[in-house]
């Protein structure tokens, strides 16, 4: 070969750039690339195809599947996982995002009533499950406007979009900030690319079951769309007035811009209504509850190298929420909670490596919410909050065996100051099959507006009708009319502070790949303190005690009532040791069993009426594959004696079996499913509180599924 | 400036082949579809291989355009280009090149039959080291390292096809079903055929065929098999790299050993063997995709060892 610095006939510069391309690097040139585009095109338009060369084998390609486009295995995770796939959703005959929650250990799934399902992990705290963080598509969809609760917010998705769910077990504050103080629910949707083509399901049943659903999705390589909607109604627990029926509009676009990008595009608008209150109750009366919600969202990737990425999301979501009656004893009360709620969240992450054994992430992210409610707020501004923050995370592999994971969260809030939550996290493969799981981490609830604003203030009129009514309450409210003073329910006077939440936990994920079995054991220790309680005060700060007007009213009886205002503090808190697994077994191709158990101890550091949640809760699921494309499901829960958010009203232990038989058959090249879903086949249960009476009845429904 | 080097490396080489035009000309010529890279690696182990009695003389395939050698005794086109190149002038040579035997190396089955066909060989032994991996060994990787799939789906193209009952007949004996989808369509896209064959299969095997994969498509089929699980083998590095789980593939100093072998079969009067495939052998696997799809592989050179047991011990 002749070197390259002793001769270079100047002649040959053309030839040399006519014919030479740069094939030390593999690469063809532009001019090439173009040529063989053409010669493709040419062939292609002649009826001929293009042949195999060697560069179809040595041709250089990018990295598709970066680090960061991969799901990260269990074993390596900083942190339990339970994943919940869309064929488990399906199978699980589940019509809730909750009621599939009940396939992960430590959770349980409730409700205040049936049209408010929400699921809580470890402790029944509160009604309205504001101690997850609910993520759909990244989006988190908790309720700026009221509790913060995630019930109705989890109804916000069609659950044939889902493409799976991840559920952080344990706290992720130091990943997701102050809302994932017990864990993240991470509802994933198909991506649009895989929904091409019309897709339908019907169900009907007891229980006034009338489900629907259809999409369409369309687009090509570069492009895909899908337009999907749904319509749910029953008629909730028995003997209640929970009624309810919600419909749904969501639009999902997957787009790439250029092969280093990803662009994603989701817009929808949810609509329920409600039942709610008793027939017994005056202040709480039978009625329906209207609540709307509208969201943009929109998330951008760009792949700078295979392990360099950079996400910048944000959504918007506006809430509407609709509940007045009039107060029966004195109608010119207007009992309300409407209004409306918005959440802007913004977030830039970027993920890089270091080194190669250690890998980055880090971000920065501004949140704002507001509420505007006169009735919740005696205001007809808007009440808000807002937020900055910054997170990181260093994961390092400064060993094969061993995966070490450091990072924190810290949040700036525009009322309660500064926030940090930290994360230490190792994962240690004893055995490439077997981990071994330790870690630390702290993390904190911030008040939602309404803990930190409320101010619900009635105005009585009618002091002589409320006078001869039958309660104190009335009594005193009429005293509040006599004198011409509001009369205060809800009274936060923005002193709360946040709750925090110290975790010790210790775990083990083994896979046994000879028996086609996982284990995932959890082991762990939570200290929770400063709780935020709704307590209800002797009398609202500010306001005349009106023992002076008692006297006028020469009504002894209510010497020493107070007006009962609710207010909101902090308490000491509660420990609870637990342990919990999650075990799949899969023995033979078509079966597979789920088993989860959890055992809880809890310890209140204050003597108070507080909820309990179960010491034992087990799940066992059963998924077989039968004969001619039946399929056959059973899920069977126990849960031990518990109390939802008060002690004093314990739920004794139920059982619930749920049976679903399914047949899969093709009308011409259509697929379709057939099935038939039985909830509570073992009889109806009690649930939320005894007091309440409510049950959960067996009910049959069937479902036609097809896709075209 | 490394590109000006190696247009200056060309150049020189251009020159010498000129001016050695009269000097006695080489008895094998390598003739290079490219410098560097792949064929550089192929070039200097067929060299070595072939040791010092050959002595073969390497070139770009486009000095033979203008050199005016007297023919040599055999001609290695490595890659398809000079392949296309050398079967050029060989047919504008005259009557003594008309004899001159080649054989081909690095290139597809499928080009060295297309060109076979469309060259009567006449008298010129014809004959070549090829890149493809042989079906047997692709489904014999499925097998071994997925020993849990039995569905094997395969995206048909123009080239696939071609290979459907030869496949099929390698998948039968090892417990394998195939799974293939109507012929990818140009206007509808490869959405429709890639849908169906994740609905049916547990395992794709990608075989080389631009009309399915490409660079352009290749983004779009590790995405949609990721998402919906299904592990894709492919057949290059490369494309572990770019997300497949796993792939069999050779080396071009692999290849260049086979062709070694049939070159050295020529020397001893024996003439050229018919195409051969290479025999020896790798296996990469994407050990992170694997874990992330839940998926436990050997280790590669495990596997490599396992099939070539089941090769017959070669």
């Amino acid at each position: 070969m002749p070197s390259a610095d002793r001769c270079r006939p100047a002649s040959t510069d053309f030839f040399v750039t006519m014919f030479m391309s740069d094939a030390s690097k593999m690469k063809r040139s532009m001019a090439q690339q173009i040529l063989t585009g053409l010669l493709v095109l040419l062939h292609a338009g002649a009826g001929i195809t293009a042949e195999p060369t060697e560069l179809d084998y040595f041709d250089a390609l990018p990295t598709v599947l970066t680090v960061s486009r991969l799901a990260q295995p269990i074993s390596e995770t900083p942190g339990a996982v339970t994943v919940i796939d869309r064929e488990t959703i399906r199978r699980s005959g589940a019509r809730e995002l909750a009621d599939v929650l009940r396939l992960v250990p430590g959770y349980l799934a409730g409700g205040f009533n049936g049209a408010n399902p929400v699921a809580a992990y470890h402790m029944p705290l509160d009604d309205h499950g504001i101690r997850n963080l609910v993520l759909i598509d990244g989006r988190p969809v908790y309720s700026a406007y009221y509790f913060g609760g995630t019930s109705r917010g989890m109804m916000g998705v069609l659950l044939e979009d889902i493409e799976r769910i991840e559920v952080l077990r344990g706290s992720n504050s130091a990943a997701y900030g102050a809302n994932a103080m017990f864990g993240v629910i991470n509802v994933i949707t198909r991506n649009s690319a895989d929904t091409h083509g019309i897709g339908m399901s019907a169900t009907s049943g007891e229980g006034s079951i009338k489900d629907s659903y259809a999409r369409i999705g369309w687009g090509n390589e570069l492009a895909s769309f899908r337009l999907s909607t749904g319509r749910r109604s029953d008629s909730g627990y028995g003997h209640t007035h929970d009624d309810k029926i919600i419909s749904q509009l969501h639009f999902r676009g997957d787009l790439r811009p250029a092969h280093d990008q990803e662009l994603m595009f989701l817009a929808g608008v949810s609509e329920l209504a409600a039942g709610d209150g008793f027939d017994d109750k005056l202040g709480n009366p039978e009625r329906t509850v209207g609540w709307r919600n509208v969201f943009l969202q929109g998330q951008w990737k760009r792949q700078f190298s295979e392990f360099n990425e950079i996400k910048l999301a944000a959504s918007y979501d506006e809430e509407t929420y609709n509940d007045a009656f009039l107060y029966p004893v004195d109608p010119s009360i207007r009992i309300s909670s409407s209004g409306r709620g918005r959440r802007l969240n913004l977030e830039l992450q970027h993920n890089f490596n270091l080194a190669p054994d250690l890998r980055a992430v880090w971000g920065v992210g501004y949140k704002y919410e507001d509420a505007v409610s006169r009735p919740l707020y005696n205001t007809d501004e808007a009440v808000s909050i807002h937020e900055q923050r910054l997170f990181g995370n260093l994961e390092w592999r400064f060993h094969p065996q061993w995966v070490v994971n450091a990072g924190g969260f810290a949040g700036f809030h525009s009322e309660k100051g500064s926030y940090f939550s930290p994360r230490l996290m190792a994962n240690f493969h004893v055995l490439p099959d077997h981990t071994l799981r330790a870690g630390l981490t702290e993390s904190s609830r911030m008040p939602t507006l309404f803990e930190l604003a409320s101010d619900v203030r009635l105005y009585p009129q009618n002091w002589a009708a409320l006078a001869t009514a039958g309660s104190a309450t009335d009594r005193i409210a009429a005293i509040m009319a006599f004198s011409n003073l509001p009369f205060r329910l809800f009274y936060a006077d923005g002193h709360v502070a946040k709750e925090e939440l110290e975790s010790q936990e210790i775990g083990y994920f083994g896979n046994f790949r000879r028996l086609n079995l996982t284990i995932d054991v959890r082991a762990y220790i939570e200290k929770v303190r400063d709780l935020i309680v709704a307590n209800n005060h002797g009398s609202a700060p500010g306001y005349v005690f009106p023992n002076n007007l008692l006297v006028l009213l020469a009504d002894p009886t209510l010497v020493g009532t107070s007006v009962p205002v609710v207010t909101f503090g902090n308490m000491s808190g509660y420990r609870t040791r637990g342990l919990e697994y999650q075990l799949r077994w899969k023995p033979l191709a078509g079966t597979e069993f789920w088993v989860n158990q959890a055992f809880e101890r809890t310890t209140w550091t204050a003597d108070a009426d507080m909820p309990m949640p179960p010491t034992h809760a087990t799940t066992i699921a059963w998924f077989q594959k039968l004969p001619y494309d039946f399929d056959f499901g059973l899920i069977h829960q126990s849960i031990g004696a518990m109390t939802w958010n008060k002690a004093s009203d314990q739920l004794p232990s139920r059982r619930q079996l749920d049976v679903r038989l399914a047949k899969q058959f093709r009308i011409g090249s259509s697929r379709a499913e057939a099935a038939i879903v039985v909830q509570a086949a073992n009889g109806s249960l009690p649930v939320y509180q005894t007091g309440t009476g409510f049950s959960l009845e067996r009910r049959a429904f069937g479902t036609l599924r097809i896709e075209f | 400036m490394p590109r000006f080097f190696r247009h200056l490396a060309l150049a020189c080489l251009v020159y010498m082949t000129l001016v050695l035009e009269v000097a006695a000309a080489p008895r094998i010529w390598v003739a290079l579809a490219e410098e560097g890279g792949p064929y550089a690696e192929a070039a200097t182990t067929l060299k070595e291989e072939l040791g010092t009695d050959s002595e073969p003389y390497v070139v770009h395939w486009r000095a033979l355009l203008t050199a005016r050698f007297e023919p040599p005794d055999l001609i290695v086109a490595v890659g398809v280009a000079a392949l296309d190149g050398v079967l050029e002038r060989l047919g504008k040579g005259g009557e003594s090149w008309g004899h001159v035997p080649l054989l081909a190396m690095l290139v597809p089955q499928a080009v060295f039959d297309a060109r076979l066909a469309a060259n009567p060989a006449g008298r010129r032994p014809f004959s070549a080291a090829l890149i493809d991996q042989p079906l047997g060994r692709q489904l014999a990787l499925v097998k071994r390292a997925l020993p849990q799939y039995q569905r094997v789906g395969v995206l048909s193209g123009p080239q696939t096809r071609l290979v459907f009952d030869a496949l099929e007949k390698e998948a039968l004996p090892r417990g394998l079903t195939l799974r293939k989808t109507p012929l990818v369509n140009a206007t509808e896209g490869i959405y429709p055929a890639l849908k169906q064959v994740i609905d049916e299969s547990e395992v794709i095997l990608a075989l080389p065929d631009p009309s399915i994969y490409n660079s352009a498509s290749l983004q779009n089929i590790l995405l949609t098999t990721y998402r919906a699980r299904i592990p894709l083998v492919a057949f290059s590095p490369a494309y572990v790299k770019a997300g497949a789980v796993m792939a069999v593939y050779s080396t071009p100093a692999q290849v260049a050993r086979r062709a070694a072998e049939m070159v050295r079969q020529w020397q001893a009067g024996r003439g050229l063997p018919l195409p051969q495939k290479p025999r020896e052998f790798e296996v990469a696997v994407n050990e992170r995709v694997a874990a992330s799809l839940g998926l436990w592989i050997d280790a590669p050179n495990l596997i490599v060892d396992d099939l070539r047991r089941q090769e017959g011990g070669r």
